[in-house]
């Protein structure tokens, strides 16, 4: 492994390669997981399905640099890493490593143990105020709202870090009062999934965030969190599949409401890499051209 | 042995286009052999809803069928 190429890990699998080519970065699937998860599955992602063949370098870029940090961390990431190349996410990714959250690992599984048990009321204090702790959340989201990585456990709430699996919750921002998250956290007990979508939810409202009814649904291996029929810019469930069994799993919280980052309200600055799959802006404030 | 599941128009256009890679066939080979256009293959390949209909999978995944195939490369 170079950083010219990244070997991707999703759960302690070798899933992927990330290269770097003429053209941007490029993914390919490792053959283990073509032959374990068979071709087209979505185990990755729902963007990146498995292929023969590498995958677009659009589609590429809009994942994984979407898995970079973001904020102060990401202009430090800038400015420490030594690639002058006009596309140095391959580098990017690479120098931040550990540090991108959810169930991938870059480069390699370097799982350490988690911090200290926050307290509920912690743990929404940081929701709240990110600022200093952002990190990227690998969605089609990132760049769009503050997000803050923690892990949830049996124990409670940890800041997550160095690679361990998270949580990812979008902060709340000022205007757009939002808390959604997917779970990562690998366990072999089936419910525990589900359960910590609800937990995260709960958290959102001590935060004082609002959210809405919510579907925890299956997509492939793993469980996301959508909003379901309460309001107009409600879009997320509309990248989620049930899974083969068709089994979901629901969260409900009455009386609730919600805007999703998919959302685009005037007036809100964007920070971040990228937008919707391009190449956006670089460096803070991050003025989207 | 390369699997997969076909639950949209791509993954079956995904599908063809492996077995046909490593067949060792162009597209130009299959669609000469099959008397059809290189471009209506391509648009298969890529899924393009204009031949297949999402639709159709929308039925299939609601009706709890399950398509697969597999090929012994």
């Amino acid at each position: 492994m170079t950083s010219d190429s990244i070997d991707v890990d999703l759960r302690g699998e070798h899933v992927c390669v990330v290269t770097r080519t003429p053209a941007g970065a490029q993914w390919s699937t490792a053959p283990a997981a073509l032959a374990k998860h068979g071709l087209g599955s979505t185990v990755l992602t729902l963007g990146l399905p498995l292929d023969s063949s590498p995958a677009s370098v659009e589609a590429t870029e809009a994942f994984f640099g979407g898995l970079l940090p973001e904020g102060p961390r990401l202009e430090a990431l800038l400015r420490d890493t030594p690639d002058t190349s006009r596309d140095k996410l391959v580098s990017l990714l690479y120098a931040a490593g550990r540090d991108v959250t959810g169930g991938i690992v870059l480069p390699g599984p370097t799982i350490t143990a988690l911090g200290t048990v926050l307290t509920e009321e912690e743990a929404a204090l940081e929701v709240a105020n990110p600022r200093g702790y952002l990190a990227g959340g690998g969605s089609g989201m990132s760049g769009m709202q503050p997000k803050v990585a923690m892990a949830r456990s049996p124990e409670g709430w940890h800041a997550a870090r160095d690679g361990h699996p998270s949580s990812h919750i979008i902060g709340f921002h000022d205007i757009v009062h939002t808390c959604v998250a997917t779970s990562f956290i690998p366990c072999d007990d089936e419910t525990w999934p589900p359960r910590i979508e609800k937990h995260v939810i709960v958290l959102a409202i001590v935060a004082g965030g609002r959210v809405c009814r919510m579907s925890v649904t299956e997509a492939a291996t793993r469980l996301n969190l959508s909003p379901a029929s309460c309001g107009r810019n409600v879009r997320f469930a509309e990248c989620r599949a049930r899974s083969a069994r068709g089994r979901r799993h629901h969260v409900t919280i009455k009386d609730m409401n919600v805007t999703t980052a998919h959302d685009e309200p005037a007036g809100i600055p964007r920070r971040g890499w990228f937008r919707h799959g391009r190449h956006a802006a670089q460096g803070r404030d991050g003025a989207v051209p | 042995m390369a699997h997969g599941r076909i639950r949209s128009p791509e993954d079956l256009g995904r599908a063809i286009r492996h077995v046909r890679r490593v067949a060792g066939l162009t597209q130009r080979d299959l669609a000469d052999q099959l008397q059809v256009t290189q471009r209506w293959l391509s648009e298969i390949e890529t899924g393009k809803p204009k031949i297949l209909d999402a639709r159709l999978f929308a039925v299939i995944a609601m009706l709890g069928i399950t398509l697969e195939w597999q090929s012994d490369d």
